[in-house]
């Protein structure tokens, strides 16, 4: 597949609640986070939910690809991220930033610095971070299994 | 029809998502777990754990009924369109017998790499008078200008919304 186009519909099921509908996935429902409704229920994702998760999955996968063309391995990635908002001076809100905590498992510690080379370039390159205006901040440690 | 692009408006202040003041801090926490090459879990403290994978344009063996960073980029973008969307005409006391958004995003080659080229959202609303329509495009440019998700987006946002009286 040449074209790099990702096509997602939606429909307003009931007040403030929003289906959801990626090809070949049954939808699901997506309304604001109990932070701007307080009446919001629990297990339902939020617009914002759904940015952090493309983030850090963006991220992850990255990685895997990175290490792939840098001819290395890891054996686990964990990603915890942390998207925080803010109010500019026309009380606009947006992201301020994302932060990335990411653990890395590696078996070899000789593999630390390729591996570590892998981790930056994801960073790098993840097309979800460089397409936001706010910055991803990206701390990383290794775990040698 | 209209058309509109994100960029080329000054933004003003949000009238739908007004935060609670109780709560000074806006921050979300979600944790990324490695399942296999190219497969990587996500998972939301009180909501379900779900996966999300390469894209088959990226991996054609992708499987297919798992979602891409790609896609939940784009779900966040129109879905925080619809939720301001629902918000907004209520404040604006226009009502609609129903919507529906379809968004399309596509990548280009940027300096490091992949990155979105642009977003376009198309609405379209079915409302119940003329008197509706009318506040209901006021509703709609709205919501656009205050979605917080596509106010966090670097590429440019379009929006291209119908509204049919019915």
């Amino acid at each position: 597949m040449a074209d790099h186009v990702y096509k997602i519909s939606t429909r307003v099921i009931r007040p403030m609640f929003i289906g959801v509908k990626i090809e070949h996935n049954d939808e699901f429902e997506v309304t604001s986070p109990p932070d701007w409704w307080p009446d919001a229920p629990e297990k339902h994702l939020s617009p914002y939910t759904l940015l952090l998760a493309a983030s850090a999955s963006c991220f992850s996968l990255s990685a895997s690809k990175a290490a792939e063309s840098l001819h290395t391995s890891f054996s686990n990635i964990e990603v915890k991220s942390t998207g925080t908002m803010s109010e500019n001076d026309e009380q606009i809100w947006s992201f301020e930033k994302i932060e990335l905590r990411v653990k890395v498992t590696i078996d070899d510690a000789s593999q630390m610095e390729k591996v570590g080379r892998a981790i930056e370039l994801a960073h790098k390159t993840c097309p979800v971070a460089n397409s936001l205006n706010c910055p991803t901040l990206l701390n990383y440690e290794f775990v040698v299994a | 029809m209209f058309w509109y692009s994100k960029k080329i408006f000054n933004r003003a202040s949000n009238i739908f998502d007004m935060p609670d003041d109780n709560l000074e801090e806006h921050r979300y926490d979600i944790t990324s777990s490695w399942v296999k090459e190219k497969i990587v879990t996500i998972e939301i403290e009180g909501k379900p754990d779900f996966e999300v994978a390469t894209p088959p344009d990226f991996w054609p063996d992708s499987p297919k009924a798992t979602i891409s960073p790609e896609d939940l980029f784009v779900a966040s973008a129109v879905s925080c369109y619809g939720v301001s969307l629902s918000g907004v005409s209520k404040r604006f006391h226009a009502e609609f017998t129903s919507f529906k958004i379809s968004a399309t995003g596509t990548l280009q080659k940027g300096e490091y790499g992949w990155e979105f080229e642009q977003i376009t959202i198309k609405p379209q609303i079915i409302v119940p008078s003329e008197k509706d329509k009318k506040r209901m495009a006021k509703a709609a440019e709205r919501a656009h200008r205050f979605c917080v998700v596509s106010n966090s987006m670097k590429c440019p946002i379009h929006l291209d919304f119908k509204i049919i009286v019915e």
